[in-house]
């Protein structure tokens, strides 16, 4: 692995680029914006840390955490310029009884795999929950925006995402080994 | 899930630290919170790794045929390969100001606009490679700061000893005197008697150095007698600025230069070669 190899770029983008793509695409609803904002993550990954191991399968995460900072940057740039908050629907396009489908393209075993875990921990939880978790992780929004888009009280929210990331975490078994 | 958990009034926040999803009062408390708790810190992992999972349910897109080329080609224009990045991956541990103590290693990744990924980051970075990268350039730095700190010491002390000495030229109460020698030929020295301060400067001009074992002594001459004012000698350039501490009693119509040997003698043993006679301040 070395420092500022393009090629380590190339290969990471090979590995996880449609990941990531999918996932700008889901926040933004949008191709244009979304390849805005995975060609602003990857190039955030370049700059801060060239040296980075495209292979480790712990910069999937730290890339995909990347590209949807990047990609909430520009959805709440967009809210700022006065547009709607967008039906959020992403878990929506997820049919958690075949979480993924033979034409879509692929994203990877190891992450296919991951795909299909976390799509059936979705579905165990009451639509409710996981609307909550929906808007927070890919709409960007806080508890009181939350509570607002939903015209909920602001505790029945902060209730119902900690349930559910608390199901979902128990159904992952993704206990942090220290505590 | 557990009671234990329950227990802790902050147990709540964690899940929604880890989706961003906490007002920025709340983020902040928290955040201050983190710094001293394990078990939240844990937690907040813990739901990171379901975030990360999340990340990969949005519906597979094919991104755009030209998005890699562009990536790459962007890559290239930032930074050419081959180039050591402009800032390293801060290691959290090791980077974190640690002086502050008000600024917890949290908010300083949160200030820093790269949060959760950092953390990710170094962990799958090799962490020692980072961190021996840095020990060895706090190394580099280290030493270069005391070399800095000799020249700066270097630098005061030449200053203290200037200051010190256009103290003494250029009093109101300085007597000076031109000394030449025969015919007006070269060489020549310029004598600054500050008499308040109990102290002469010799400036000399186009004067060769003593030879090995020999050495220049100034004399004031008091009614006839000389007094020896002190020993000096020229750079190989030919001059010498020097000042000399006198006994403040000391009273002299007469300046002289003398060639001696090394130590200097009581009383002279040549002939003075440049000779000048004080005017009154």
């Amino acid at each position: 692995m070395a420092a500022g190899d393009d090629g380590a770029l190339a290969e990471l983008y090979d590995r996880h680029g449609r990941l990531a793509y999918s996932l700008a695409f889901g926040i933004l609803n949008d191709g244009g914006e979304a390849e805005e904002a995975v060609a602003d993550a990857f190039m955030q990954v370049w700059t801060s840390a060239p040296g980075f191991d495209p292979a480790r399968s712990s910069v999937a995460g730290w890339l995909t955490m990347i590209v949807r900072t990047r990609a909430l940057d520009r959805l709440r740039a967009r809210r700022r310029r006065g547009a709607l908050v967008d039906r959020i629907s992403v878990l929506e396009g997820v049919d958690v009884a075949r979480p993924s489908s033979p034409e879509e393209p692929d994203i990877g075993a190891e992450r296919g795999e991951l795909r299909a875990r976390v799509a059936a921990a979705l579905a165990l939880l009451p639509a409710a929950q996981r609307q909550v978790i929906e808007l927070a992780f890919f709409g960007g929004l806080s508890h009181s925006e939350i509570a607002e888009e939903l015209n909920e009280p602001l505790g029945t929210v902060k209730t119902r995402i900690r349930s559910g990331m608390e199901k979902l975490r128990g159904t992952l078994a993704l206990h942090a080994a220290a505590g | 899930m557990s009671g234990q958990t329950d227990s802790h009034p902050w147990t709540g926040h964690a899940a929604s630290f880890a989706l961003d999803a906490l007002d920025a009062e709340e983020r902040a408390a928290f955040e201050a919170h983190l710094a001293d708790c394990a078990t939240c810190r844990a937690d907040v992992e813990s739901y990171r790794a379901v975030a990360a999972g999340l990340a990969t349910v949005a519906p597979a897109r094919e991104p755009p045929a030209g998005l890699r080329a562009r990536i790459v080609e962007d890559a290239r224009r930032v930074r050419p390969i081959g180039t050591r990045p402009a800032t390293p991956l801060p290691d959290p541990i090791v980077a974190a100001p640690a002086r502050s103590p008000r600024t917890t290693p949290w908010r300083w990744l949160a200030a820093a606009g790269i949060g959760a990924a950092l953390i990710s980051a170094a962990a799958w970075l090799s962490e020692r490679d980072v961190r021996s990268d840095l020990e060895q350039r706090l190394a580099e730095l280290t030493a270069d700061a005391s070399s800095r700190e000799a020249q700066l010491a270097e630098v005061r002390a030449d200053l203290a000893q200037r200051d010190s000495l256009l103290a003494a030229v250029l009093a109101a109460d300085v007597a000076t005197t031109r000394l030449a020698a025969r015919g007006q030929q070269p060489p020549s020295a310029r004598v600054y008697w500050n008499r308040n301060r109990g102290r002469v400067v010799i400036a000399a001009f186009d004067l060769d150095p003593a030879a090995a074992g020999r050495t220049y002594q100034l004399w004031g001459i008091a009614d006839g007698t000389p007094v020896s004012l002190g020993l000096f000698n020229t750079t190989a350039g030919g001059t010498a600025t020097v000042s000399l501490p006198i006994d403040p009693a000391l009273e002299f119509q007469i300046a002289a230069v003398t060639e001696e040997p090394a130590g200097g003698s009581p009383q002279p043993t040549s002939a003075p070669f440049l000779v000048g006679t004080i005017s009154a301040p």
